[in-house]
């Protein structure tokens, strides 16, 4: 019972390490929390089930342009909302993306309704394996993608010019801008990275459940991730992660499932009243 | 000036509904609201139920309405929010603009409504909501004088699972899987009691949350206690995880869920192995596309081209025929408190489409009293057998209504 709870636990942990990689990507450029993360995953969601079952697109195919369609919401959203607030007090700025998250699930209620979507039947949500655990295709994928994309995120951060650029101006936004970085670009990098991000999140979640106006749920279990983890950690968000779905999956086995997400929780509480910056996160100070 | 001017609109403001008659009844029209969740994210609990209403009163004006008098549908939108619920409910009350209310299908807004507004005003509401039994007892404090449900609670919803495993499946172990909320907690008392009088007792009891995203470890305490049959009381998201978790880890048990699981969606996202041993239920007399139903849903679509459908169209149709009899029943002579008194002595109702016979009474105000079931077959819900079973007492059979 244990090798196969230890798989669904980390299985879970990888859909909640790549939702809260999408926190952090935006947080840490820009120190406020992406309350609209839900909504895009959400919209990546809608977007690649309706193509693969209306258009009968391939997954892969599918997910790609669903990726690139939250990619350009996210690059707009930017340039439209977010962009015009650089400057306002970090509370308007957590407000706005309230505000965005609204207008996108707005939206998509009036685009697809209130039904609930699935992807058909396939092979790739079959085991793969079943001895001596049972794993499906579609979960290889979701633990190896989290893996994939905290590995290019570091990358990113640590080797290219915006990912340094991210790092500095997070550090010291007034000494950043005396180097000539530009902290528009950046916000717009930031938060369009974040948005496909949640895109990818709920495109490799969807398959193994139904699409719904609730699925943009799984925020509050990628920020509790991410909180674990640091917040500004990309590897604190897939740590916390999997703490958080293995524990989930270990204390069903032995504690009634009622308790397990306050169980939880409980965890992220004790985890951050001992170390109040997450596992492996910085100190941070904040404009208000 | 301005505060004369509006002490006056204040104090007309309850003539309003005048214009329309007292409480919607004039000579040649009554007027019944039908407030339910008909936008955004819940739409599909409202949208169906409010065109099936709509559907029932159409046809009985096609005829000459009740007693010479058409009847006229009046929408509002509650979300599915108590507090929305309480104030829509609250104008429709305080404007005396409509001589009933029909809707109401999220059990917390017909709670809410049934604590906040139903004891100030006599207009009487009929909730298509599950929330029954401790909604409507009379020990529980929950019964009130012009609050009906004509949707089985979902306590006599375990009952009716009970009585058709226990008679159909024959099981020696039953298990139990619900969800962590009072949705799954009435289920299971429900299921608990029924048993008992089979003399059994659930072998394993797990909770999933409404929106988790794994079942692994639920499924394998299930398959360690090795059931014949699985009853669950979940949504439609946890109740398709755990359909194919259950297949993917071997779990060999007959599951059979509850009536909220309403969309076919769940069906279509699984391969048909998943669902062998598989049985939904539901309130309706049969699948919307089955022979008891189809040409009335053939209609409605005809009509609503724009509707999508689901199950819970038929508490629209039963609640709408419901209080057609009861109007009918008053003569010329309709007003909130004897319509309320004539829906007390609604008898063995049977509507076009709901399985079960609806009978109010004074001290029971929870109307519905069973379950239909249904099985997937190729990928196609159909009806398992005519009928439904009983939810509030033991049962060898359906029962079968005209």
């Amino acid at each position: 019972m244990l090798p196969q709870l230890l798989v669904a636990g980390v299985v879970s942990g990888a859909i909640y390490a790549l939702v809260g990689l999408g926190l952090v990507v935006v947080f840490k450029a820009t120190r406020v929390i992406n309350f609209a993360h839900g909504s895009v995953i959400l919209l990546g969601a809608y977007v690649c089930v309706t193509t693969v079952d209306r258009f009968g697109l391939s997954y892969p195919v599918a997910g790609l342009l669903g990726i690139l369609v939250v990619t350009v919401v996210g690059l707009a959203v930017s340039e439209l909302a977010y962009r015009r607030l650089l400057t306002a007090p970090h509370m308007i700025q957590v407000l706005a993306t309230l505000a965005v998250a609204n207008i996108i699930n707005g939206a998509a209620t009036i685009i697809w309704g209130a039904s609930s979507y699935h992807f058909p039947p396939s092979e790739r949500l079959r085991p793969v394996m079943t001895s001596p655990v049972v794993i499906t295709g579609q979960q290889l994928l979701i633990v190896a993608a989290a893996i994939a994309v905290m590995a290019l995120l570091a990358a990113f951060f640590r080797w290219t010019r915006w990912g340094r650029a991210m790092r500095a101006l997070s550090q010291n936004e007034m000494g950043a801008n005396l180097c000539g970085i530009r902290t528009s670009r950046v916000f717009a990098i930031a938060v369009t990275m974040g948005t496909a991000l949640g895109a990818i999140a709920g495109i490799l979640y969807a398959p193994l459940t139904l699409v719904d106006p609730g699925f943009g749920w799984l925020l509050i279990k990628g920020f509790a991730a991410a909180a674990l983890g640091g917040l500004t950690s990309l590897s604190g968000a897939v740590i916390g992660g999997i703490i958080l779905g293995v524990c989930e999956s270990l204390w069903i086995a032995v504690l009634p499932a009622l308790w397990a997400p306050s169980l939880s929780y409980l965890i992220v509480i004790a985890v951050l009243l001992v170390k109040p910056t997450g596992l492996l996160g910085t100190p941070v100070t904040q404009k208000l | 000036m301005r505060g004369m001017i509006l002490a006056a609109v204040v104090a007309l403001a309850p003539t309003a509904g005048w214009a329309q008659g007292v409480y919607g009844v004039t000579d040649t029209s009554i007027r019944v609201a039908v407030q339910d969740s008909l936008s955004g994210a819940y739409s599909q609990y409202g949208v169906p139920s409010l065109n099936g209403v709509r559907y029932v009163f159409d046809k009985v004006n096609a005829s000459g309405g009740v007693n010479g008098r058409k009847l006229e549908v009046v929408a509002e939108d509650d979300g599915c929010s108590p507090k929305q619920s309480v104030g829509v409910a609250t104008k429709l009350a305080s404007e005396r603009s409509v001589v009933a209310v029909l809707g109401l299908t999220c059990s917390s807004a017909a709670v809410a409504v049934r604590d906040a507004v139903a004891p100030t005003t006599a207009v009487p509401f009929m909730s298509f909501s599950s929330g029954g039994y401790t909604s409507s007892s009379s020990q529980l404090g929950g019964l009130k004088p012009n609050f009906f449900f004509v949707a089985p609670s979902v306590h006599a919803q375990g009952g009716a699972l009970v009585n058709f495993a226990m008679n159909v499946l024959q099981p020696q172990k039953v298990a139990f899987i619900g969800q962590t909320d009072v949705y799954g907690k009435e289920g299971r008392e429900g299921v608990d009691a029924m048993l008992a009088q089979y003399g059994q007792k659930i072998v394993a009891d797990e909770t999933l949350e409404s929106r988790g995203t794994d079942a692994t470890a639920q499924i394998l305490k299930l398959k360690a206690a090795n059931p014949d049959v699985v009853i669950a009381f979940l949504y439609q998201v946890p109740a398709q995880i755990l359909l194919r978790q259950a297949e993917d880890l071997g779990l060999k048990a007959t599951i059979v869920t509850s009536a909220s699981v309403t969309d076919s969606s769940i069906y279509r996202s699984l391969p048909q192995s998943a669902l062998t041993h598989y049985f939904g239920s539901m309130l309706a007399r049969d699948v919307l596309d089955g022979p008891r139903m189809k040409p009335m849903m053939d209609e409605m679509r005809a009509k609503y081209p724009d509707v999508t459908f689901n199950p819970l169209v038929v508490s629209g149709v039963g609640a709408a025929e419901t209080l057609v009899e009861a109007i009918r029943s008053l003569g010329k002579d309709v007003t909130p408190e004897k319509l309320a008194a004539a829906l007390d002595h609604i008898t063995n109702l049977n509507s076009h489409a709901l399985s079960y016979p609806l009978t109010f009474t004074p001290g029971n105000h929870a109307g519905g009293r069973g379950l239909s079931i249904y099985r997937i077959v190729d990928g196609v819900e159909t009806l398992a057998m005519p009928g439904y079973w009983s939810g509030d007492e033991k049962a060898s059979a359906p029962v079968a209504i005209e």
